[in-house]
């Protein structure tokens, strides 16, 4: 375990949902393209999907409590499979990594900063990433449980502020596409959640003593955000506008009209989401530290952060475009992330309750 | 110093923030020309003809400090540019070419279409505001009646404003208390409704003053005519702003098919729940050559039922709505409950009317103006249900059943009406 400050179970459901966070900036434009007016349902369909699945990498965490999701590979699996085990786990927070300096630095770039080159919104952004990773896990928590509200909040002030264009006729016909098609969106779009998977890769760095499901309440409060930002985006958009359109949320705060005063906050609130972009990154550069240190058995990561920091802004650049840094997460990393996320740890369970010699934590 | 590591990623994120803000995207103010309305024609000697009305920041501020400045001073608040151009993207490259400073759409306010090219449809231009960041949604969509839209921009010279922006901002805003133009005619809605299977577009039908001079138009037929029985450019006026807001533009999808006058509008605003206030006036029930007039404005929203479990729906439409009187020219006593309700329902029937015809004109012409569809897919559960009932093509066909309640609640300063004095 790499030697980190202890932090409480509050701090670390504040920062999964933080990192849930930026999915609701395009997240209700994929759902209605499955679930067409019943977006929403995807939404609470994937996040219902997750909170089942959650209870897989709890069950194995809580048999180890001690230990970090790669040691527990290392000691389940044994030394090659162990390995086999940590790479992809390290794969998983290196391409989040990459693809969040991607994406993020393509939607501010895309919404706000058209002229500004794509590769000095990303330097800017592993900057920030190398900071945060060089403080260290317990400054991250500390910063995002002060930020939050603040960062959180922000979210939902455009939704409300458009409350005069709301039309909940949007939202009908009311099962859109259908039963079936929310639940294949609903299993497609379950990667919304998988960032809960930091919770074990930080495990023995949580205070355990208060109590309380973490694992849960990190789904369900990402749940929360997601589904009720994609109603508010539903409202404001019909079906067919909000599939087209890229980021419906800053779409819509654009629209802010309220007379006359109350206008053009979005380059306000834009201040806010970046922040909150940044927060994200440096939480899954970090993560991406401690799981190639943990991976190599190393006690400290930081001779990693310039290195893997070149790394992760070289794998951001290979898309080519926006769409294909979009396609990359919404097609691929979300659909593929429950392998890692829940069937990895479900392995790991199977084999340390049915294979001898392994001993819980 | 756990304190001081939190407190310092807390000011490297609000760093990183701010800091890439200033270097590629920065846009002096006074190297921009802020474009205040757009107008697009069809093109002579190319395919479009592009028009901005453009502001002119230093007569701008100077109006204003002068209190009420304005177009009535010495100064152009505004300058109007026009060019032909391929596409309208191409069209601000070639405006850069005699507009020293770079066009900048931020502050676009208004997109009026000429009649000739919104009859061709105008996603073909418009999309473009759903993809140009520069654009807002909130743009105002309007079409030129009976004149181009470089015509209406050139003679946009407000009276009462010295900043254009606020003149489009209240004249369409006017709309609020008097119901005779669209109170949503932003650009959001016109793209939601052109792409929704339950709605139609609705624009601003806007027009320069007639050329008829006041009491030289057509002579009274009967003992009345309407206020809002007229369109844009139709109105026997003298003075004011020349371009005037009466009547709306109907679209089916994106192509312009027809328009409503002011009562329609009134009617339609009514059935869209978008309806606040207005004066209504009415002939009096006891004596038909005077007239009453009655600030009228919603009680709740309308009631509409849609059957949909035939392949023709039908459709019932109930109103309530409340009014203050203020005015009766024959002195008679409708503040008397015994000849209260004659007035409420000569002004619950004047509404109806005017909600009938609208529906009338809109089955005609197989645009569902009012929103209906939006109302009947509440019917079906899932989306292919809803499509396949195909309600563009049915609900021209619908029976459509109105009921208009009036109540008269306030009478103004009198109690009781004297009789009159002769």
């Amino acid at each position: 375990m790499i030697p980190e400050g202890k932090i409480g179970p509050r701090s670390v459901v504040i920062m999964a949902v933080l990192a849930i966070s930026p999915n609701v900036f395009y997240a209700s434009s994929i759902a209605a393209d499955y679930g067409l007016n019943a977006a929403w349902m995807v939404i609470l369909a994937a996040g219902l999907l997750a909170l089942i699945a959650s209870y897989i990498p709890k069950k194995l965490m809580d048999r180890f409590p001690q230990q970090t999701i790669t040691e527990v590979g290392y000691q389940v699996l044994g030394k090659y499979l162990g390995f086999a085990a940590g790479l992809m786990i390290f794969n998983f927070f290196l391409m989040d990594s990459s693809l969040s300096l991607r994406l993020t630095a393509d939607r501010v770039l895309t919404a706000y900063m058209p002229n500004t080159p794509v590769p000095v919104m990303m330097l800017a952004l592993l900057v920030v990433g190398i900071g945060g990773a060089y403080l260290g896990l317990e400054a991250i928590a500390r910063a995002v449980v002060i930020a939050h509200w603040l960062l959180l909040v922000t979210v939902f002030v455009p939704i409300v502020l458009t409350v005069n264009f709301w039309e909940p006729d949007n939202l009908a016909p009311w099962l859109g596409a259908g039963l079936p098609a929310i639940g294949i969106g609903g299993l497609s779009m379950i990667g919304l959640f998988a960032d809960i998977f930091l919770i074990a890769v930080i495990y023995p760095s949580i205070s355990k003593s208060q109590g309380g499901n973490i694992w849960v309440s990190s789904v369900f409060w990402g749940m929360l955000l997601l589904v009720i930002t994609t109603l508010g985006v539903q409202l404001v958009f019909p079906t067919p506008v909000l599939s087209e359109t890229l980021f419906p949320l800053t779409q819509v705060s654009r629209l802010v009209y309220m007379g006359r005063f109350l206008q053009r906050i979005d380059a306000f609130i834009a201040f806010f989401w970046i922040g909150m972009y940044a927060f994200r990154f440096s939480l899954v550069f970090l993560l991406a530290l401690n799981t190639l240190t943990q991976l190599l058995r190393l006690p400290y990561y930081r001779p990693f952060m310039f290195s893997l920091g070149a790394v992760v802004f070289a794998l951001g650049l290979i898309p080519r475009d926006i769409m294909e840094a979009t396609y990359i997460v919404t097609g691929i990393f979300w659909r593929t992330s429950w392998a890692i996320v829940f069937g990895l740890p479900g392995i790991m369970l199977l084999v340390s309750l049915f294979r001898k010699g392994v001993k819980a934590g | 110093m756990k304190i001081v590591k939190y407190k310092v990623l807390v000011i490297l994120m609000v760093l990183f923030s701010l800091l890439p803000l200033g270097c590629w995207d920065y846009q002096e103010i006074d190297e921009t020309a802020f474009v205040l309305v757009l107008g697009l024609d069809k093109g002579k000697e190319n395919k479009l003809t592009v028009t901005a009305q453009i502001a002119v920041p230093r007569n701008l501020g100077g109006s204003a400090l002068s209190g009420m400045g304005g177009a009535g001073g010495q100064t152009e608040t505004t300058e109007v540019v026009s060019v032909e151009a391929p596409t309208f993207s191409a069209a601000l490259n070639m405006m850069n070419a005699f507009v020293n400073r770079r066009i900048s759409l931020k502050h676009v306010k208004s997109v009026v279409f000429s009649e000739e090219l919104a009859r061709e449809g105008t996603l073909t231009y418009l999309a473009v505001i759903g993809r140009f960041p520069e654009f807002r949604r909130s743009v105002f969509i309007a079409v030129a009646r009976g004149i181009s839209a470089r015509e209406l921009l050139e003679s946009n010279k407000p009276v009462f404003e010295s900043n254009p922006a606020k003149y489009v901002e209240l004249a369409t805003l006017a709309a609020r208390f008097t119901a005779f133009s669209p109170l949503q005619p932003q650009f959001h809605y016109f793209y939601n409704a052109a792409h929704s299977q339950g709605a139609d577009p609705v624009g601003i039908l806007v027009a320069t003053k007639r050329q008829t001079p006041q009491g030289e138009g057509p002579p009274l037929q009967g003992t009345w005519r309407s206020e809002g029985d007229y369109y844009s450019g139709e109105l026997p006026r003298t003075g004011g702003n020349t371009p005037e807001l009466i009547g709306a533009a109907l679209f089916k999808g994106d192509i312009l098919v027809g328009e409503i006058n002011g009562d329609e509008m009134t009617g339609l605003m009514i059935l869209r729940n978008t309806f606040e206030q207005a004066f209504v006036s009415t002939p009096d029930p006891l004596e038909p050559e005077l007239m009453t007039a009655v600030n009228v404005h919603m009680y709740t929203a309308p009631t509409i039922k849609i059957d949909v479990s035939e392949p023709i729906p039908k459709i019932y439409i109930k109103v309530m709505l409340e009014g203050d009187v203020l005015g009766i020219q024959s002195h008679s006593n409708f503040e008397d409950p015994r000849f209260r309700y004659l007035l409420e329902n000569a002004l619950a029937q004047r509404i109806k009317l005017d909600i009938i015809k609208l529906l009338q004109k809109t089955q005609d012409l197989g645009v569902d103006s009012a929103w209906l569809g939006k109302k009947a897919k509440k019917h079906f559960l899932t989306t292919k249900q809803w499509e396949d009932y195909h309600w563009k093509e049915v609900f021209p066909q619908a029976p459509i059943e109105v009921e208009v309640i009036v109540n008269l609640r306030r009478f103004g300063l009198m109690r009781e009406s004297a009789p009159h004095p002769q």
